[in-house]
């Protein structure tokens, strides 16, 4: 008897497995019922449920006119700029999940690993991305970049100055609106816990709010335009409010995998109120990228940082790049800058060339 | 009474003007458009992300794609990682959690198909910008299409029961069209007497296969890898030893290889569309087919 009821269920459960109705209404199987029909069977085994991995190494070769002072921020010599490993994986339906580990070195310091992002996002909430944990804090065309990902091999002089050298990077939670227009245009809101250079040092019962506001047209099947309005604001060291403002344009071309252009322009500015000194700064970069073949980029930077609560000089600084992007997996960068510390009155020549690979899975393209 | 007329004929007025809703269906690629388009006929709106003219593996996650996937009920891919360096962040990006993977609104055509050219044992980078899962430009093999149209009308279906009918019914035209056509191209093909040809980029060895023509040799030196010098003489050698005809260069790959071969031997180069509007006359997937047929025809009256 045992023996013909588990015959007859089994006979059953192949009848249901296979039945047209059941691959037709619930399509969610419809895959699974005809690959099996075809002989392709989904192999599962736990390292395909691993997250994906890549890792990044920056290694750069500097020489500057100042020489070895290791207080100077591109010190000569060889060195390792970064290596970050980025585990990136859906969690469930609902949440994805995405971490970067940074190890570095800062000079006359040892390595150090630290976590540079650990966020979760929502993939199931339409029309808005809720994130959740620490993550670069989303202002401005540059601040969000990892280092690999920069354009040029170091970030542009008014984001290290006003935001500090490892830009704006706080735990908190972000939610990004997709506005229901035709064109694309974005709204997000970031709680952030302070504790950076220009907001309180110390955290604790200190909230900052960052809004950013993004707007991208399609001029032509080739190029784009895409417009950025930045604000954010939170208590200070000196109990009074840091403000901070930023726009930025950006147009771009891209002809085929072999021909691109871009232009960048940025205005930034932080009013540290109740500062002692220096409490305004503002500055603004320009940047164009052109690629010339498969393989080739060249690139310019003017950059301008004004100092008007010091009273002193603006910085200045002109930087040109040669890129050779052999794969998409590596490229090797060759960067001049001139740099004019006003308030130092010194002008400094900086040469460096970055070898950048990517291990493990293929990159994201990102726009 | 009047008012039980009017409300009447209000009503049904109503009931008339309001035709049923389309599927908004979002192809990564024009050939997919086109596949999308005979199975689901009236009953859908389809847009590519795409250009025919756009190789699909190099695209950047632009933001206006999102807000193109925003509404859409269906996401076609092709998959086997041709799209993997953007359509996720696109997909994501969108905001529209019915077009992830693993809801109905997610169309993975590779997963459907039986891959070639799947990489044995260990690989890496150092082979070029290969991929694991194998080959993913089925879609220039008509019989795979079939295979792929089968299950779009069964999804179809399930996104829109209403149409069931009508995605069935397309799906026989596509499919008696597919087999009549089979038959008179393999026939050209056949009379074109082709036996090897050499491509830029292993784009299309799904054709080749299914209609019994040999792929020599790729122009590039690895996927992904522009040929070196001692590559493109070693092709000049191989097109004498083994009187190879033709090369046939895909639509977005450079001519200039080619062209530098062609000048030491007799080769003829053929520009060949490998995507829907990649090049004029393949508006269609039945064009584009159409078109690589001829380029064998050409190929073959080469002296």
């Amino acid at each position: 008897m045992f023996k013909y009821s588990f015959l007859l269920t089994f006979f059953l459960a192949h009848i249901i497995s296979m039945s047209s109705v059941w691959s037709q209404t619930t399509g969610f199987y419809t895959e699974d019922v005809s690959n099996a029909q075809i002989g392709v069977q989904p192999k599962l085994s736990t390292s395909k449920t691993n997250p994906a991995l890549s890792i990044n190494a920056l290694f750069l070769g500097r020489a500057n006119s100042k020489g070895q002072s290791v207080t100077s921020e591109a010190t000569s010599g060889f060195q390792v700029q970064e290596i970050e490993a980025r585990y990136t994986s859906n969690i469930d339906s609902y949440f994805r999940g995405d971490i970067v580990l940074a190890i570095e070195k800062e000079p006359g310091e040892d390595f150090a690993l630290e976590p540079e992002e650990a966020f979760v996002e929502t993939l199931s909430v339409p029309s808005v991305t809720i994130r959740a944990g620490k993550f670069y804090t989303l202002f401005g065309r540059h601040n969000y970049l990892h280092t690999h990902n920069f354009p040029f091999i170091d970030a542009p002089l008014v984001n290290e100055r006003l935001l500090g050298e490892e830009g704006l990077n706080q735990v908190g939670v972000a939610a990004a609106v997709l506005l229901p227009t035709s064109w694309y245009s974005e709204f997000i809101f970031q709680g952030l816990s302070a504790g950076s250079e220009i907001f309180r040092t110390d955290s604790a019962n200190a909230l900052v709010g960052v809004y950013q506001y993004k707007n991208l047209w399609d001029l032509s099947d080739y190029s784009t335009l895409e417009f950025i309005l930045g604000y954010g604001h939170g208590e200070n060291d000196f109990s009074a409010t840091t403000t901070l403002y930023d726009a930025a344009a950006i147009f771009k071309w891209r002809r085929s995998k072999e021909s691109s252009f871009s232009l960048t322009a940025e205005y930034m500015g932080v009013n540290q109120n109740g500062a002692p000194s220096n409490s305004q700064q503002s500055g603004f970069v320009v940047w164009s990228q052109y690629q010339f073949n498969n393989r080739y980029w060249i690139q310019a930077r003017a950059d301008y940082v004004g100092n008007e609560g010091a009273g002193v000089a603006a910085d200045r600084k002109y930087s040109a790049l040669v890129g050779y992007i052999p794969t998409e997996y590596s490229a090797i960068r060759l960067q001049y800058d001139y740099l004019n510390e006003g308030a130092e009155d010194a002008i400094e020549h900086r040469l460096a060339l970055q070898l950048n690979v990517s291990l493990g899975t293929h990159p994201a393209h990102s726009y | 009474m009047k008012i039980f007329f009017s409300s009447i004929l209000i009503g049904s007025l109503f009931f008339c003007s309001v035709a049923w809703a389309k599927v908004d269906v979002v192809t990564t690629t024009t050939t997919l458009k086109s596949l999308a388009q005979y199975i689901g006929g009236d009953r859908v709106n389809v847009i590519s992300i795409t250009k025919g003219s756009q190789d699909p593996h190099y695209i950047e996650a632009k933001p206006s794609y999102m807000v193109k996937l925003r509404g859409a009920e269906l996401l076609m891919v092709v998959g086997l990682d041709l799209e993997v360096g953007w359509i996720d962040n696109i997909a994501r990006g969108s905001r529209n959690p019915k077009v992830l993977p693993g809801n109905l609104g997610y169309f993975n055509a590779g997963l459907m198909i039986h891959p070639i050219e799947v990489p044995e044992g260990r690989i890496d980078r150092s082979l070029g910008d290969i991929h694991p899962g194998g080959n993913p430009h089925f879609y220039l093999d008509p019989k795979r299409m079939k295979k792929i149209a089968k299950m779009l009308s069964l999804r179809l279906s399930a996104l829109d029961p209403e149409g069931k009918k009508d995605y069935e019914n397309n799906l026989k035209v596509f499919e008696t069209q597919v087999n009549k056509k089979l038959l008179s191209w393999k026939d050209r093909v056949k009379g074109a007497s082709v036996k090897k040809v050499i491509t830029y980029h292993r784009t299309i060895n799904y054709f080749l296969n299914r209609f019994g023509v040999k792929f020599a040799a790729a122009i590039e030196s690895k996927p992904g890898v522009p040929p070196t010098a001692k590559q493109i003489l070693s092709l000049i050698k191989l097109i004498k030893a083994q009187k190879i005809k033709c090369i046939l260069v895909e639509s977005f790959f450079e001519l200039k290889a080619a062209q530098r071969i062609q000048k030491d031997t007799n080769v003829k180069v053929i520009r060949v569309p490998v995507e829907v509007d990649a090049l004029p006359n393949t508006s269609s997937y039945f064009d584009l087919i159409e078109n690589l047929v001829q380029a064998i025809e050409t190929c073959g009256e080469v002296k």
